[in-house]
């Protein structure tokens, strides 16, 4: 009991401690110009966030994607993808009937949850593609159809939900979005010897027609469209896992 | 053409593939020759910058300023790089032995071997946060493969603290974009040394060293970074500690780089020597209290990853080739050690009190694993010899005689508990039947030939050390840091 | 006049992949004259000058296409 509460004491002490030098730091924060000067001067697409994201710095966007890929990859094997052995699942989810089941919503959420979901997939294509002129991108666009396809589950169920995004379906959107990335960048290194080179031209055809006065759109939207659909991929996945537990029974082998 | 970012690529490319294929047949004779793919990748950079997207120097008035992502290669980013290499393949190559392996596995390799060679490669630091971030990932992934509660158990503990280091970071990284307008690391250092230092720039500081250790396993995460080895699989330990290992010695090089030649470093050097003395320490002492072949070379791990730091911390030039040499060396052996510990878990269990006798069973596997056992406390003609003397001379040469006496003592530690768990496992007398039971058990010709192989590196080097240092020593120079010589010559 | 095209045919790719996943029948009309509505109110991408965004529009077309291709049971 003593020990307890000297240790809490010294972690809140390490807390506050910690804290103040935190706040200290941001408090007397001045931000200096530097490289954004560069940033904000030359014009590539009309939404300079999405310049940055997608030209300047294209490398760390990929891996971000990545960082969402793994966190999938590895919340996949949270619930039995791939594991050496099973027995620790097939003990915590071996006896457990395996049900889904509906909460019964009212008849509102169920009404609206296919209209709204279907514009909610309309206005997240149109968020990624207008990514490079608009606010927004492959990220946002794609949390959007996620978001309609989390809409639809929740107040339908997983059994009888009216949009069938099946988990291979969406495995194969994920591998395919970052392919496109990874392969975009190959590409570029191939025409110009840089990776992720922001190709303008091939053989004088754009590679995304686009009307004048956009700048040079190059592979952005290409890049959005992977990001997109990587990203819609990754959080319906991670949603697929943490509603249903037919996936974990299939990957212990049973059902 | 410089092809230097296809050793990020490539690997990142076949991880997405694999994760897509996970289930299929193909995946064992691929995963093969993957490992063998992986050897090319570090030999195709040519040394110098390389520039991503074309982006490349652009003047700001008379200030030349790197206005894309950076990557550079040099003879010491290209050791370290075909060492991780090295361990990844030979991991890959005794995967395809297990019978329950799937793309996952594979998949999350690669994926770690790409982030921590981009972490290496890298000379910019939000691309570094990035790829420090998929490592951690993955590591608690690789930890989470191996199926048992404990493993659940420590992967979720390191990844909850890993949210929080991960985002201490990445505040760090924000607060010094803000204090000097650029994330180049040359770049920033060069505006560090120009500009008044401001609380800002202390608070980057403090929140990277944060970063640092938990990604490397120094104090206060090394239990955290001990549990995730003790709990996976041990031959997966074997790249975990290489992750983790190449982590440290690239995040030490970054404050290195940044705060080197900053009054502030004076003070940094302090907390980063008190860090890795207590790492050295704690790990060593827990260690001997060890009852578990895999938690005593976890430890083990923890402490040597002390050792590594402390070089980099010392920050002269001498010390930091100490440092990086010794984590290179420790890669090799360790991973020689783990692979051993995987035999013995093979064979019976990793826990010492079960097994025993083992050397009529595998005298070829005992001598081998005497021989890591001997490189890992620093006995020549191995590596480890090689590196702790020169750690020695370099704590002597930056005036601090006490910690060389600490060094010594550690040693006599390791000594210890090394020796005591080879004659537990190999020496103790044990009965009849239990030796026909050992011997039942046939172990694949892979893991003794890796073995081999790893040892003999540990030897070649052991003997021929200028290989590596005459590589690594024109790099280091230019790194070290020139005040601390200065002051040492002229106390 | 590819130039104005190239995107909403695009979206409607996409819309197409998306909406052969959904199972439920939806009613055709209804949602052209919603689209329309929220198009309108959406207004077109900037340098795409026209009164309301038909990249939305050709997106949920693209989508009820999809959808009208995995109807029949």
């Amino acid at each position: 009991m003593k020990l307890s509460v000297s240790r809490e004491v010294a972690v809140s002490l390490s807390f506050l401690l910690f804290g103040a030098g935190v706040f200290y730091s941001i408090y007397s924060i001045e931000v200096v110009e530097g490289v954004n000067a560069i940033y904000t001067h030359i014009k590539i697409v009309p939404n300079f966030v999405s310049a940055v994201l997608f030209d300047w710095r294209g490398f760390d966007t990929l891996g971000e994607c990545l960082i969402l890929i793994n966190s999938v990859l590895v919340t996949g094997i949270v619930f039995g993808k791939g594991l050496f052995n099973w027995d620790f699942l097939k003990e915590v989810y071996g006896e457990e009937k395996c049900k889904d089941s509906d909460l019964g919503f009212t008849p509102i959420v169920k009404v609206l949850a296919v209209p709204m979901g279907v514009l909610l997939m309309a206005l997240g294509i149109l968020v990624i593609l207008g990514g490079h002129i608009t606010p927004g991108g492959g990220f946002q666009g794609g949390a959007l159809i996620s978001a309609a396809y989390v809409l639809a589950m929740v107040a339908f169920g997983v059994r009888r939900c009216p949009i069938r995004f099946t988990y291979k379906f969406l495995e194969s959107l994920e591998s395919f979005g970052a392919l496109l990335f990874l392969i975009l960048g190959l590409l570029g290194m191939v025409l110009s010897g840089y990776y992720l080179y922001n190709i303008r031209e091939i053989w004088g055809i754009p590679p995304f027609p686009s009307p004048p006065g956009v700048g040079d759109v190059g592979i952005i939207p290409y890049l959005n469209i992977g990001v997109g659909l990587k990203v819609l991929a990754g959080l319906s996945t991670i949603t697929v896992l943490l509603l249903s537990q037919r996936i974990i029974s299939k990957n212990i082998g049973k059902g | 053409m410089n092809l230097l970012p296809l050793i990020v690529v490539v690997p990142l490319i076949t991880a997405v593939v694999f994760s897509y294929i996970y289930r299929s047949k193909y995946v064992k004779p691929l995963t093969l020759f993957i490992g063998f793919i992986l050897l090319v990748l570090p030999l195709l950079g040519t040394y110098g910058p390389y520039f991503f997207g074309g982006h490349g120097i652009v003047y700001i008035g008379t200030i030349p300023l790197v206005s894309g992502i950076v990557y550079t290669l040099n003879p010491l980013k290209e050791t370290m790089i075909f060492t991780l290499m090295l361990i990844g393949s030979i991991v890959l190559v005794l995967s395809t032995r297990e019978r329950e392996l799937s793309g996952v596995f594979t998949s999350l390799v690669l994926m770690g071997l790409a982030s921590v060679s981009a972490v290496i490669l890298t000379e910019d630091l939000f691309n570094l946060y990035v790829f420090y971030e998929i490592a951690a990932i993955t590591q608690a992934g690789l930890v989470i493969l191996s199926g048992t509660e404990e493993a659940y158990r420590s992967a979720f503990r390191y990844l909850l603290v890993g949210t929080m280091a991960g985002s201490i970071l990445l505040l760090g990284v924000g607060l010094l974009l803000s204090a000097t307008g650029s994330l180049n690391i040359g770049d920033m250092g060069r505006c560090l040394t120009v500009n008044p230092l401001t609380p800002t720039v202390y608070g980057g500081l403090l929140m990277l060293i944060v970063g640092l250790a938990y990604g490397g396993g120094l104090p206060p995460f090394h239990t955290l970074k001990a549990d995730l080895y003790a709990r996976a699989k041990p031959f997966v330990a074997a790249i975990l500690q290489a992750y983790s290992k190449f982590i440290l010695i690239a995040l030490m090089l970054v404050v290195l780089k940044l705060f080197g030649n900053l009054p502030i470093f004076h003070t940094t050097r302090g907390v980063l020597i008190a860090l890795s003395v207590f790492a050295m320490v704690f790990g060593t002492v827990m260690a001997l209290l060890q009852e578990d072949y895999r938690k005593l070379l976890a430890y083990h791990t923890v402490s040597q990853g002390g050792y590594v730091a402390l070089g980099l911390a010392l920050g002269t030039p001498l010390a930091i080739l100490a440092g990086i040499f010794h984590g290179i060396n420790h890669t090799l052996y360790k991973s020689a050690l783990f692979i051993g510990a995987h035999i013995l878990d093979k064979i019976k269990s990793t826990d010492m009190r079960k097994v025993g006798g083992l050397l009529l069973v595998t005298p070829t596997l005992a001598f081998l694993i005497l021989c890591a056992k001997l490189a890992s406390i620093g006995i020549p003609p191995f590596n480890g010899f090689q590196s702790k003397l020169l750690l020695a001379e370099a704590v002597m040469n930056a005036n601090m005689p006490e910690l060389a006496v600490l060094m010594l003592i550690l040693s006599i530690g390791t000594f210890l508990y090394m020796m005591k768990a080879f004659y537990l496992i190999f020496l103790r007398p044990c009965s009849e039947e239990q030796l026909r039971e050992f011997k039942d058990v046939k172990i694949s010709k892979y893991y003794i030939l890796s073995l081999g192989l790893l040892l003999v590196l540990c030897l070649f080097l052991g003997i021929y050390p200028d290989i590596v240092i005459d590589r690594l020593y024109p790099v280091v120079e230019d790194i070290g840091v020139k005040w601390v010589l200065e002051s040492i010559k002229n106390s | 006049m590819i130039e104005y095209l190239f995107l909403p045919f695009t979206g409607m790719i996409l819309g197409f992949i998306l909406g052969r996943r959904i199972t439920a029948k939806l009613n055709i009309w209804f949602y052209l004259l919603v689209g329309v509505v929220v198009g309108y109110l959406l207004g077109p991408l900037p340098y795409y000058n026209f009164p309301l965004s038909y990249s939305f529009l050709f997106s949920l077309l693209g989508l009820l296409l999809g959808n009208l291709t995995v109807r029949e049971k």
